[in-house]
């Protein structure tokens, strides 16, 4: 009865508007109050109790770095850098600024870690850029809102630190998972633009000479060894997730104080602060939910969905099938943090129980949840993308349902074919 | 009970200072934050020994950014919301609904600062090993903080209800006066 009532009180107050923490945190609360008139209810005091526990977490320390060095790049031009690249790079191809927006998420995923972050950012310069050169404003914004989704994919990924603080995965290991599938998704996201613009007739750049394509690849090519100094510091034994994301803030504001000069101290201040503040919206997200799962945990939500599910079938295809499409269907109505809080812990030992590697599952959820985002009613992406073209999310979601076929296509490669995830990681960071 | 005008000029002002406070000092402790992780790693590899403290102060400094943090991010309203379903309501349920929301976080808050005091004076008594800092320190940014939000709530809920009695509720009850500039 006590889990009932939390889970309805999070989902009605997710959907009524509350801010998605304090939905979490009330669904919770309300658990709490209700207890009290049992014969031996859960004390108040774990409330306030968890706020703190739930982020004293050294690893966590690592999303307020990553967001920072996302900032910071903002700040320093990184993201025209990149686009002027991509642009001499695929601008030629038919589809040309289309493409351009698909490489230059694929591009900004190594360096952001965060589909929102790159939405925002991408979308930003190339639905204008696109509305002008004669591109639906939906399309430019379904484009840019799936491409984006690749973004917590390839390392460095913050969904997949939040995930291995969670369940204790490898964090370098699901990096490395992610770099397979990433590409992946990058491909066929790249090929169903190139069709959908060749069928429409839509426009192309003129090609850059070998000259100016060297050229932008200069430009953008020092922001591009930030992700590999994140990878390589974790996969190389040389820093944890949080030492590596300090050193990729350093080596950003390295290129944007001394290389770039463009960074001042006001505008360094302005990015910590506007990270700062990003991160904290995230953190309140993870403290609620810890309330939430433990909550769940202690009333064997776990149990419960796991009986469910084995009643139905014990084969692994069947039950990975059933979690994605839990996954999917919960992605489509709830933010993707709370999803991971509570559904990880209970998927994890369910999965692992029955052989699934736990870098394959990670990988697996994280682009479940990421398909979420481009999912109405609650598709993030749709919404950052939606106030920058002015255009409704359901027309955006209409232009997006062909990324959105793909995108389930890979997620069904991804899922039954774990050797695409696992062989990378294998190779590079083997199990002990 | 009206307020004169040079009050409330005043406390507009000291509204502005406060938030632009409270934003600058998240953005020192998150750049405190990536230096003295980034002195770890210099300490281990160049000085061959990392500090005591390498993951006990930035977890402090990370727990005291995120809730000055988010209380900046209440009075600005840029918590993440889902408005989806409540923007086809019409303004008089949508402002009882809101209020209503209002009020459960308020409650919420009131619950956390009423039991987290006993917390604080459990860990006022230890000290941590490698920093010397008393215990209590991780425990501090938690009221800070929702005494904070609390007031911001309280101030977005009278807005509200003003905003309703004026005729221009539209549901938009999340974030006041802009502090401008950030």
């Amino acid at each position: 009865m006590l889990l009932v009532s939390m889970l309805a009180l999070l989902f009605i107050f997710s959907l009524i508007g509350m801010e998605i923490g304090w939905a979490i945190g009330f669904a919770g609360f309300g658990y709490l109050v209700l207890a009290q008139f049992e014969p031996f209810g859960t004390p108040m005091i774990l409330f306030s109790q968890m706020m703190v526990a739930g982020l004293d977490s050294f690893i966590l320390v690592a999303i307020p770095l990553f967001i920072f060095m996302g900032e910071l790049m903002n700040k320093s031009g990184v993201t025209h850098r990149i686009i002027d690249f991509a642009g001499a790079l695929v601008g030629h191809i038919r589809g040309g600024l289309a493409n351009v927006g698909v490489v230059a998420n694929f591009i900004m995923s190594g360096i952001s870690g965060s589909a929102l972050a790159d939405a925002a950012a991408t979308g930003t310069v190339l639905v204008p850029a696109m509305e002008k050169r004669g591109f639906p404003p939906a399309f430019s914004s379904a484009v840019i809102a799936s491409a984006a989704t690749v973004g917590p994919i390839i390392p460095p990924s913050i969904s997949f630190v939040l995930l291995g603080a969670i369940v204790e995965v490898s964090v370098g290991r699901l990096f490395m998972g992610g770099v397979v599938p990433g590409f992946i998704m990058f491909v066929a996201m790249f090929t169903l633009t190139y069709w959908i613009s060749k069928k429409n007739n839509y426009p192309v750049e003129e090609k850059a000479t070998i000259r100016q394509q060297g050229n932008a690849f200069a430009r953008g090519f020092l922001p591009l060894l930030a992700p590999i100094f994140v990878v390589g510091s974790i996969v190389g034994g040389v820093a944890t997730p949080t030492e590596a994301a300090a050193i990729a803030v350093f080596y950003t504001l390295f290129l944007g104080v001394i290389v770039y000069r463009n960074l001042s101290l006001p505008r360094i201040l302005e990015a910590a602060g506007l990270a700062a503040i990003s991160s904290s919206v995230i953190m309140l997200t993870v403290a609620t939910s810890q309330i939430f799962a433990f909550l769940a945990v202690r009333e064997k939500l776990g149990e419960i969905l796991t009986s469910a599910m084995l009643g139905v079938s014990d084969n692994v295809y069947v039950l990975l099938l059933m979690a994605n499409i839990l996954m999917l269907f919960l992605g489509m109505f709830m933010e993707i943090l709370p999803i991971m809080l509570i559904l990880a812990p209970i998927l994890f030992p369910l999965f692992m129980k029955l052989g699934v590697s736990d870098v394959h599952l990670g990988v697996v959820m994280v682009l479940n949840l990421m398909i979420g985002m481009i999912t109405p009613p609650i598709g993030l992406n749709l919404f950052v993308l939606s106030a920058i073209s002015k255009v409704g999310v359901i027309e955006i979601f209409r232009y997006a349902v062909p990324y959105f076929i793909t995108l389930l296509g890979v997620l069904m490669l991804i899922t039954y074919v774990p050797e695409l995830t696992l062989y990378l990681a294998d190779l590079v960071i083997p199990v002990k | 009970m009206d307020e004169s005008p040079a009050s409330d000029s005043l406390l507009a002002r000291a509204d502005i200072v406060l938030d632009r406070a409270l934003y600058y000092t998240s953005a020192l402790l998150l750049i405190m934050i990536a230096a003295t992780v980034m002195y770890t790693v210099v300490a281990r590899y160049v000085f061959n020994s990392a500090p005591l403290w390498a993951e006990d102060a930035p977890r402090v400094f990370f727990l005291w950014m995120t809730y000055l943090g988010i209380a900046v991010a209440t009075r600005r309203g840029q918590n993440i919301r889902v408005t989806f379903f409540v923007e086809k309501m019409a303004p008089k349920p949508r402002f009882y609904l809101d209020m209503f929301m209002h009020f459960c976080v308020l409650a919420m808050m009131v619950t956390i600062l009423w039991n987290v005091w006993p917390l604080i004076r459990l860990n006022l008594a230890g000290t941590m090993l490698s920093t010397g800092w008393s215990n209590a320190v991780s425990w501090f940014p938690l009221p800070v903080g929702v005494a904070l939000m609390l007031i911001y709530q309280s101030r977005q809920a009278i807005q509200s209800y003003r905003d309703y009695r004026a005729g221009r509720f539209h549901g938009e009850s999340s974030g006041l006066n802009e502090a401008g500039g950030d």
